[in-house]
This record gives C-alpha cells, structure tokens and sequence, in this order.
C-alpha cells in the first residue's frame, strides 16, 4: 500500500458546528443594524461634507469604492442574519419514505468521479464508501467515473468489487461525467463525492431522513479538509463558508449544493434537467419562427405541424440534457436553477454536521485554479441568469444568491483600498480633506461596530484567513471578471512548474508590488513627516490602513515564495 | 425491462410491457431502445401498459431521440393521464406527440 504524506493525518476528527445560541444571534442583529445605520450616517458625511479640500481623482473613486463595500457588508450581513439548523428525521426504511411509490429498500448510488488523480488515492475514497452504515436493509451501489479511461483505474475498480464507468469523450467535464453516470445507474438518491472525498460510515443514516420530506432536492454536508498544516497560508480551511455562510442559509431554503459531500434525489435532479431542456426546445422553436421572413412563414396548418416536428426533433438532437449544468460552477448553478422552480418548490437542506472528509488543494497554484473557477463561475452566472431577474426565487433567495454574486465583485472596492496608501505615502493627496477629529468621529464607529457584527456573527470560527483573502484576492477575482465581460471561457492558463521550486512567484507578483510600494511609500513619507514635512495624523491613518492591507497580503505573498518541491 | 418491437410501414413500433417507466428500468430501456432505433425517422412508442413515467423516463426517451436520424422523430400512441401531464410539465408534449393509438401515430404528417 502506498505511503501518503497524510497518513499522519488519518486520525483527526472533524470539529463539530458551532453550537447555535439565540442570545449571541440577537447580539449580531443588534450590532449588525448599528453598524448599517452609523455606516450609513458615514457615508453620507463622506459624500456630502468630506470630500471638500480632497482631490477629486483621489477622493471620488475611494468614496465610490467605500460605498459598493457597505453594500456588500449589508449583504454580507443580511446573509448571515439568522440560523435554523435543519431536524434530523429517523433514517427511511423504504423507498417509499422518501416519496416513491415502491415499497423495496433504497437503492443509493456514491459516485466517485475522477479523470487524473492516483488510482490507489481512489482505492482508499471506494474502501471509506464501502464502510457506510445504514440502520435498514439498503442497495448502496459504489461506481467509480472514470473520465480518464484508465486502465489501472478499473482494475482497482474491479479488485474493490464496485462498478466502474467511463465514456468515450469528456464532454461536459465533471458534470457530463455525472450524466454519463446517471444514464447508466437506477439509485433513488446519489451521494456525490470527488476523487478523494472519503465518506464517514454514518453518512446516509445521518442524512437520508431529510428525504422523508418528498420537496427535498438535495442535502449538502460540510467539506473538511483534513490535511490542513497548521497556520495553513492558503486559508484553504473551508469553515467558515460552510458553518457561517451555508449554514444561515437553510431558513430560507438558499443553501447551494458544493459537490463533493452531498446526496441528491434522482428524480428532482433529472426533473430540473427535462424542464430546462423543454424550456431550451421551446425557445429554439420560438425563436427559428421569429426569424423566418415573412414570405416564408407556413400557413397550412398540417404543414407547419409537420415542419415543428422536424425543427423540434433537429432542437433536441442539438441541445444538451444536463441534469448537472454543463458549466464551470455546475454545483451552483445546477441548485439555482432547481431553486427556481416554481411549480416544485424544491427544498435544500444544508446538514452541518461533518461527514466526511477530504484533501486540500496543495500549492498555490492549485489553489489559484479552484479560487478563480469559483470567481468566474459564479460571475459567468450573474451574467446569464441575475438572480435578481430570476422567476422562481423567493426574495430571500434571490437576496442570498445576490451576496454570493456581490461578494465576487470585490476588486472592485478592494483595489482602491489596496492602492490608497502607496498613492498617499508617494504624492502626499489624501481622499479626504482633513484626518480631523470629524473623520475619526465618523469612520471609528463604523470600522469598530462593523469589525464587532462580523466578530459575533462568526463567533467560534476562525475567520482570520478569510478576512486576509477578502482583499488577496484581489488579484485573481479581477481576472475573472475581465474574462466574463469579454465573454471568454472561464479557463485559467496554467503556469508551467519549473525545476528551481519559485513557480509561483507569477502568481502573486501584483500582492508583491502591492506589498512594495506599500513598505517603500511608508519609509519614505516617514522620513518627510520625521523631517517636519508632512502631517503626522494622516501618515499614522495611512499608516495603519497600510499595515493592514500588508498583513492580508502577505499570506498569499509567502505561499508564493516558499520553495516548493520540483514536479 | 421487456420490449416489444415491430416494424409497420416503416415506422419501429416499440411496446413495453411494463407498467413502470422509471429509474430502474431507464437504464435498460434506453439501451434497448438506442439499439434498435439509430438512424430511424420514425419511432412510435406505445404506452398502453405503462401507467407511470418519471423524468427518468422521460431523459431516456430524450437520448433515443437524439439518436434518430435527421429529422427523425418520437411519437406516443396510447398514453396514460399521468404521462400526458408529466409531458405537459416539462414543455415536451410538442416533441413527443401524443396519439389515441399507434395506427394514428404512423399515419399524422
């Protein structure tokens, strides 16, 4: 048996969820609404009274950048407001309990798809999948989705004794994968892992109750790296999205399903997948009538029936059933879309207990990939589908959808941020007209109540790594959003490894010239205040506005730096 | 899953002969079905035995569809209520076509 350089960590155990306690939520809201209404009263003194003496190129898209930031933490906050985890119902002995018309025992498929990763990395997620547990007799039916057609894949496939299945094209990626899969395979629900998700024995008998409830879509348990170093400079630690953000989202039905670790029902997934189909059919039909110019349009009845026929049968023949949108977010585009029924009201459940565990991405490369496929998957989303247009969402939802699509926008405000001081340090402008008693008056509150609302709000998780990477990622979020605006694939160029283990320092070089010019500007204003030539109050304001934007950065800068070993 | 298959005037006629169109029997019935209907123009699908058909049905009956030839096409003779309004759900009862009996289906433009 191979050796991995996390068998050191096989013995960990998942932290479990924050406890809920209504007093602390009511210790949020409370707070929260103070910091929304004293940051509302800062930005109107910031438009209104602090702009004078500023100068105007400086000031205006610092203001503007302050306020798409407030908008953001409102979202931010509206989307944390409240927490309502989900009851646990008894494990269903029959298929019938979960909505189906048979009386037989549940059949579950666990999906493992894979295309590249070590066949014996896969052995060790099939083994952890043959170990699930369940209180009633049960047909759970383990495939392994090979989309990299490998010979050795099978065989362990094969010594496992679990199905293995593998296509002719890769089209679709992970989510034509799971089509394939799907085609091929009966299971009432299907647990979804990846390639390296390793699911914990009490998996369905812990989940598969919330299938008693026939509007249940899909269940999502928390993804927990279990390999993560300590001081982990990626912040790959996923808690604080999973048991702070998805986690609030169950009381409004707007938990998104992230892949790996979640358990699907057949029937509400391929229903989604028809009706979008019939939807795309219908317009194509719709829309090949629109274009026909008027002395070609059919006016005998029998005939233009027959001509539809054959225009619908050339619509389905091009256009693609996907029960798991073909698209770089698939995850959650395919629970947007399901969400959206109307005629359905299908129901996700986010269940935030850890039931499995997982790999973290291992270099920052990776990590650059994953991060980015988030970014521009979600914005390619907002740009085809906003989910404020979006029929079918309740305004919750919609509301819910929006934060995540918003906090994708970040560049947006967080480069002015990032920028602000170096321009300072190197020109002496400020964006505002004096650093007075009046500016502290108004920006302290805010900053303080602001930092207290997200303190409670994430109260006992550690969200340090998340708030350094609200403004890291600066970096990688603008390049998704230049590639959805020019309408290009959402695909990220892939930097070469080389042998002198610095491969991604060109990852990371705009943190570094950030970082820079920061130091240096500082330095040297210093020097001028120190020499009697600048104020001090607005080099000690930019100074420490400086070393915060520092402090976030430099995660990123150090992950990019540290020698890796040469592939 | 059990099919019958049969040829009239150039039409592939195919009759399951189950009353259950759904994610058991999708897999198999889509596999026989591609089998025998690849490039055919014309495929009539008989539903008088089968009471109940879900979106699992309904996906394998869209991938026989894609692999008919071009300008080929599905038609349903015989279904039941449930499958009619399942069609009419999903927007696909213009694609499939519904017919009182497979003679009729054979014989509409």
């Amino acid at each position: 048996m191979a050796a991995w350089y996390f068998d050191a960590f096989e013995a960990r155990t998942p932290p479990a969820a924050v406890p809920h306690r209504a007093a602390r939520e009511l210790a949020f809201q409370a707070t929260a609404v103070a910091a929304m209404t004293i940051g509302g009263w800062y930005l109107y003194w910031r438009w209104t009274e602090s702009l004078v003496g500023a100068p105007i190129w400086f000031a205006a898209p610092l203001v503007v950048a302050e306020t798409l930031a407030f908008v953001g933490s409102v979202l931010f906050f509206l989307s944390i407001w409240r927490n309502r985890d989900p009851t646990p119902k008894p494990p269903p002995r029959t298929a019938a309990e979960i909505g189906l018309e048979a009386g037989r025992p549940l059949i579950v498929d666990v999906f493992f798809p894979t295309y590249s990763e070590d066949p014996e990395l896969v052995r060790l997620s099939i083994r952890d999948g043959k170990r699930l547990r369940y209180p009633h007799p049960i047909d759970v039916r383990i495939h392994v989705l090979d989309d990299g057609r490998r010979a050795a894949m099978k065989k362990v496939a094969d010594e496992e004794g679990v199905g293995y299945l593998s296509r002719s094209s890769n089209v679709g990626y992970k989510a034509g994968n799971l089509r394939n899969a799907m085609e091929q395979t009966q299971g009432d629900l299907m647990v979804i892992c990846d390639a390296d998700t390793r699911p914990f024995p009490q998996l369905l008998e812990r989940t598969l109750g919330y299938f008693r409830d026939p509007s249940v879509a899909w269940v999502q348990t928390p993804q927990w790296f279990f390999d993560l170093q300590p001081g982990d400079p990626l912040g790959n630690d996923p808690q604080l999205f999973f048991d702070v953000i998805q986690r609030r989202r169950n009381w409004c039905n707007a938990a998104f399903c992230c892949g790996a670790g979640s358990i699907h029902r057949r029937e509400a997934v391929m229903e989604a997948a028809v009706k979008a189909f019939g939807r795309q059919i219908e317009r194509q039909l719709l829309e090949s009538a629109r274009r026909a110019p008027d002395h070609l349009q059919v006016h005998d009845p029998e005939l233009r029936e027959a001509l539809q026929g054959a225009l619908l049968g050339e619509a389905a023949r091009a256009t693609e059933l996907t029960p798991y949108k073909f698209h770089v977010s698939e995850d959650l585009y395919t629970s947007y879309l399901t969400h959206s029924d109307a005629e359905r009201r299908w129901r996700s459940i986010y269940h935030p207990e850890v039931l499995s565990k997982m790999l973290s991405p291992q270099d920052l490369l990776a990590w650059t990939i994953q991060r980015f496929k988030y970014a521009g998957g979600t914005l390619d989303i907002g740009a085809h589908d906003n989910p404020l247009f979006q029929g079918g969402l309740s305004g919750w939802q919609k509301l819910m959808y929006t934060a995540t699509l918003w906090s994708y926008f970040a560049p947006l405000w967080t480069l002015p941020f990032l920028l602000a001081p170096p321009i300072y340090f190197f020109t002496g402008a400020a964006p505002v007209g004096t650093y007075d008693a009046a500016f502290y008056g108004h920006a302290l509150p805010f900053l303080v109540l602001n930092r207290l609302a997200f303190m409670i709000g994430s109260w006992g998780v550690d969200s340090t790594r998340g708030e350094q990477y609200y403004l890291a990622f600066f970096w990688v979020n603008l390049r998704a959003i230049a590639d959805v605006v020019r309408g290009r694939p959402i695909k990220f160029q892939v930097t070469p490894k080389t042998r002198d283990g610095r491969r991604f320092v060109s990852l990371a070089w705009p943190h570094l010239l950030l970082v820079a010019l920061t130091v240096g500007g500082a330095i040297f204003r210093g020097a001028e205040v120190a020499r009697g030539l600048a104020a001090p109050s607005a080099y000690v304001a930019n100074l420490f506005w400086g070393a915060n934007n520092v402090w976030s950065l430099w995660p990123l800068v150090a992950a990019a730096v540290r020698r890796q070993d040469a592939a | 899953m059990q099919i019958r298959f049969e040829e009239r005037q150039g039409a592939l006629v195919a009759t399951p002969l189950e009353n259950r169109l759904d994610a058991l029997a999708a897999p198999d019935f889509r596999a026989q079905l591609t089998e025998k209907a690849a490039g055919r123009s014309l495929v009539v699908l008989d539903l008088g035995s089968v009471q109940f058909v879900d979106s699992s049905g309904l996906a394998s009956m869209i991938s026989v569809v894609k692999r008919l030839g071009p300008g080929g096409s599905m038609r349903i003779a015989r279904p039941a209520e449930t499958v009619t309004s399942l069609l009419r759900l999903t927007r696909l009862d213009r694609m499939f076509a519904s017919f009182p009996d497979v003679a009729a289906a054979i014989a509409a433009p």
